[in-house]
């Protein structure tokens, strides 16, 4: 099979977007899970003893989710050139969301360095009394975790109009576009869901686990496999032909 | 020269111009925001400021003129080299188009600590130790907030001034020069929120691009790019 420049050049961008989708969602899971490792419900003391301990531990935890919120931005191009050709303004679109994704999620990081900054400066406990900080750290965790669902919108926006665009491709087994889209739906719903209900937080938060299955399989599927351009290049001839004979 | 190659030339004069008027601008921002500090003394640097708010307010409005024209900036540089790879330019301008988006909101952050820590300086319902944790929290965001944005920053600048290099269109040693530093400003900006206690050699790590940048701008300002060695490899 010979492959145009610009076919290569999609290939060579979905196996990149492949690539960062595991790297990714690899860089959100561990810096989360770093950081949580730190938290002591309800004791703020123990907790900032904890960071305080081992800072640079907890620091490379916060720059892991900034990378991966950069690393979006790869993401998201990699994605936008391997599906240009099926609808180009959609794939546009796609790209806009991410971008946005990227921003709110970057400057939400800059939250979880001030939440950082209240745990490990002991001139607040002075200043502040002992209580008080730990109102600070309130604040800031809701921003941001709250921004972590309205930044998702944007990020489930773009994922949507990607998988729709794989679905309607080819590109990939339809199964795992349509099983993408469908967690990307789901998702969708969670996440307003969680605005509007917060107490279900923890039941709701399960609602992401069809779209992280979908990511890494469709990952591992780009890297690996890449996208096939034969179908569609299959489908397209069998259009012109059907409207020859039309 | 076709009208594509003469409107890249034209966006190349701009970029090179925006490189230049981007630098003067963020310097004379520092200048005067920087002429306030007290260094230790929260109460003396909030009643300075007070005194000539808006001298202080215009300083902290170039650094949000800085994100306007970062956007100007990003797009000229997208026109001059999207010839050369148009993923690449438009992954480029990405980058550089977030950074804008980040560091606008990061130049809020400033306009609310300073309405905070003069009313609260006024009113007195702060302390002066409480006021000093404020300034404080205030130092520790805006650091953070600029190591996040120069990593952006120089994630698009890495590849701009890599399609430079890769097209000949201006000396290789300035495009070398130019991706050499802009390789130092992403890791100057990890270090920076990594390590607890940054060591202040790490500023140097700016001096490479701000060296290339001065340099690049008078070129595309005064000669252009090069569009001769691209159209010399089409041919071939």
């Amino acid at each position: 099979m010979i492959y145009s420049d610009n076919e290569k050049s999609q290939i060579r961008y979905a196996r990149l977007a492949g690539f960062m989708y595991l790297f990714v969602d690899l860089a959100y899971a561990s810096g989360v899970m770093i950081a949580n490792r730190f938290e002591v419900p309800g004791n703020f003391t123990e907790t900032a003893h904890g960071i305080m301990r081992s800072e640079l531990l907890y620091r490379i935890g916060l720059t892991s989710v900034f990378i991966g919120a950069l690393s979006t931005v790869f993401l998201a191009m990699g994605l936008y050139v391997t599906v240009k050709p099926i609808d180009k303004n959609l794939a546009l679109l796609a790209l806009l969301f991410r971008l946005v994704e990227a921003t709110m999620f970057g400057l939400l990081s800059l939250f979880s360095f001030v939440v950082l900054k209240v745990f490990i400066g002991s001139d607040y406990t002075n200043a502040l009394g002992s209580s008080q900080p730990s109102v600070l750290v309130n604040l800031c965790t809701a921003v941001y975790s709250d921004g972590f669902l309205v930044a998702g919108l944007f990020f489930l926006m773009g994922s949507i109009l990607f998988f729709y665009l794989f679905l309607k491709s080819t590109y990939l087994p339809k199964a795992l576009s349509a099983f993408g889209l469908f967690g990307s739906l789901l998702v969708t719903i969670t996440n307003f869901a969680d605005l509007l209900l917060p107490q279900y937080h923890k039941i709701l938060h399960l609602g992401i686990l069809p779209l992280g299955v979908a990511e890494i399989t469709v990952g591992l599927w780009l890297l690996i496999k890449g996208v096939d351009l034969r179908s569609r290049e299959n489908g397209t001839k069998d259009s012109v032909a059907a409207q020859s004979m039309k | 020269m076709t009208s594509i190659e003469k409107s890249q030339i034209r966006y190349a004069r701009l970029a090179g111009f925006m490189y230049l008027f981007l630098i003067a601008v963020y310097l004379l921002g520092v200048m005067i925001t920087s002429r306030f500090e007290v260094p230790g003394n929260i109460a003396e640097t909030t009643h300075r400021v007070m005194e000539h708010e808006l001298l202080f307010r215009f300083g902290l409005a170039l650094g949000s003129l800085n994100a306007l024209c970062a956007v100007l900036l990003a797009v000229s540089l997208y026109v001059a080299v999207r010839v050369i790879d148009k993923n690449l330019a438009l992954l480029a301008l990405a980058f550089e188009l977030v950074y804008a988006a980040a560091g606008a909101a990061a130049n809020l952050i400033d306009y609310a600590f300073l309405k905070q820590q003069m009313d609260a300086y006024s009113s007195g319902i702060l302390d002066a130790k409480q006021l000093t944790s404020l300034a404080d929290l205030h130092s520790f965001l805006d650091a953070a907030a600029m190591n996040i944005v120069c990593i952006l920053y120089g994630a698009g600048s890495i590849l701009f001034f890599y399609l430079f290099l890769k097209a000949k269109a201006i000396p290789r040693i300035l495009a070398a020069l130019g991706l050499f530093g802009s390789v130092l400003v992403p890791l100057t900006g990890f270090a920076g929120l990594i390590l607890p206690h940054p060591s202040k050699l790490l500023q140097l790590g700016w001096l490479p691009i701000f060296a290339a940048e001065v340099s690049v701008g008078l070129w595309l300002l005064f000669k252009g790019i090069n569009l001769r060695s691209r159209r010399d490899e089409t041919l071939s």
